[in-house]
């Protein structure tokens, strides 16, 4: 029975830290329709920047924001030079923000090499929290504070979508982007702040993901990957669908590594491909 | 005399290889005017190109201001509200949320409390879904997300389509309460009835170009025209009271 305690604690928090990079990506991806496969990229480079800014200032928060902070201004450098001139054109959007990966994948390879970094946790979760129905009783206070992070970010995305002007904006210009514009709103600078805000985001999950796990080289494929199938799986542009998405795919991969290690990635894409087959709009998702 | 609150000029728009809109003159002051023609002479086409949403060549002044080039969201901050066919009010958001997206600062000129008094039936239904109203209800959110931007312009494409005659008779007296709070009027319509109750000053739009300035009288006892521009006659629109 701890056994499968420990195995879902282990797929909740998975789930917390697929729910933070994937929100990122709901929004570009979900909401935009902004076809961005260096989501990934985004996501590692906003953990190396982590990496970086904790070694040099100490302070887990400062690379934290840091990692926010660079990744979108990247974002805003990667819309205004390359998204915003190929709207609407998916396959064209796909293939340049590949070739970008590539790129920033190399360029991350030539300054920081091969080796895996971790980011040391923030002192107040840095040790163990005892859990007496985990295996051996104590669990990682860090993983804990993840899933606050993850309910406390999709709070504040589902306030600014739902309570502010800036979300009238973003919903209104995402039924009808022309109509918006001819009632005086700039759609475009609307589009780009979520665009920023996505990648933002995504590099913010960078530092949270290397503090709990490890970066290096490669894992750009990985959470590209696992945000897309979230996406998929929960809805595309639905905050809650991608809460839902994360959870699911977060405990059927530590369930699948522990009970059927073989099978656990398969487990994951015949999910994907059961939700796709009954409801191809996902589960929290609307309709085309 | 002063500048017309709207003054268009050889305005040109094409398509790749058509060309819609073939120099089209126009002037809209203080009061109303209404443009009918049917389907397919480049009324909508008008609309989006006075208000940015297509490009075009010409001169569209807004009180001697040029828009021609400008962005849609500078057009509409420059003065101009549009309502467009189809009502095209947002799915994702409540009624109130319309209202208070577009609402400006300050009690000069339309706030979301005079709209409610002018519209009852959306204060009525504030936190609804605006897909859950009725089409007239939906005619009343796209004029009054219109209003609230204090435009010196409204150009509206066909606000009756769709609607009921007694939800028609409701929306010429909207029209005409507008009108008479100085907002200037571009009305394009396809009901004749309408298009003549609201406005005195009748354009008609045949292959992209103005054929005709008129009076709502002489049209209305014209029925060779009425037959030839718009292809029915009065007897289709003798239910709508003429403007008095």
């Amino acid at each position: 029975m701890t056994d499968f305690l420990t195995v879902c604690l282990n797929g909740v928090t998975l789930a917390a830290l697929y729910f933070i990079v994937a929100s990122g990506f709901t929004l570009i991806f979900g909401l935009l329709r902004t076809t961005n496969m260096a989501h990934g990229s985004l996501y590692v480079l906003g953990a190396y920047v982590g990496v970086s800014v904790v070694t040099i200032t100490g302070s887990w928060w400062i690379g934290l924001l840091a990692g926010f902070v660079a990744v979108a201004l990247i974002g805003i450098a990667i819309h205004l030079g390359l998204l915003s001139w190929m709207a609407g054109q998916d396959l064209r959007q796909a293939l340049v923000t590949i070739g970008l990966s590539i790129i920033i994948a190399d360029l991350l390879l030539a300054h920081y090499g091969g080796i895996t970094y971790q980011i040391p946790p923030p002192d107040f979760v840095a040790g163990s929290i005892s859990l007496p129905f985990v295996v051996g009783g104590q669990y990682s206070a860090y993983r804990l504070f993840m899933i606050v992070i993850a309910a406390a970010l999709g709070g504040a995305l589902w306030l600014i979508l739902n309570r502010t002007r800036v979300g009238m904006y973003i919903r209104a210009g995402i039924d009808d982007r022309d109509m918006l514009s001819a009632l005086g709103v700039n759609v475009s600078r609307v589009f780009l702040f979520v665009f920023a805000l996505g990648a933002g985001l995504a590099g913010l999950s960078g530092v949270v993901g290397a503090t709990a796990l490890s970066i290096s080289p490669g894992e750009d494929g990985r959470y590209l990957l696992s945000s897309l199938v979230v996406v998929i799986v929960g809805g595309m542009g639905s905050l809650g669908g991608a809460a839902i998405g994360a959870l699911i795919i977060g405990l059927a991969e530590q369930i699948g590594l522990f009970y059927a290690p073989t099978y656990s990635i398969f487990i994951t894409f015949v999910i994907m491909a059961a939700v796709l087959a009954v409801r191809p709009q996902g589960i929290m998702g609307r309709p085309a | 005399m002063a500048e017309p609150v709207l003054a268009i000029a050889d305005l040109n728009v094409r398509y790749g290889q058509s060309h819609i809109l073939q120099g089209v003159n126009l002037e809209v002051g203080t009061e109303p005017l209404s443009l009918i023609g049917r389907n397919g002479m480049g009324k909508t086409t008008l609309c989006n190109a006075i208000t940015g949403l297509v490009a075009s060549t010409g001169s569209v002044k807004l009180a001697g201001v040029e828009l021609v080039g400008r962005k849609p969201h500078e057009i509409a901050r420059a003065g101009v509200g549009y309502v467009p066919q189809g009502r095209r009010v947002f799915a994702s958001l409540s009624v109130e949320e319309h209202l208070r997206m577009v609402a400006k600062r300050g009690s000069d000129g339309w706030t979301i409390k005079r709209i409610y008094e002018l519209f009852p039936s959306l204060a009525a239904r504030k936190k609804h879904g605006a897909t859950q109203l009725s089409g007239g209800e939906q005619q009343m959110l796209a004029i009054a997300r219109a209003l609230l931007l204090r435009p010196h312009l409204l150009v509206m494409d066909e606000p009756s389509e769709g609607l009921a005659p007694i939800v028609v008779e409701n929306l010429i007296e909207t029209l005409r309460n507008v009108a008479k709070e100085g907002v200037g009027l571009l009305l394009v319509e396809q009901n004749l009835g309408v298009a003549t109750s609201v406005s005195g000053r009748i354009a008609i739009m045949v292959t992209g170009l103005i054929a005709v300035e008129t009076t709502s009288a002489e049209l209305l006892a014209d029925e060779a025209s009425q037959r030839r521009f718009l292809g029915v006659s009065s007897a289709r629109t003798e239910a709508v009271p003429a403007s008095s």
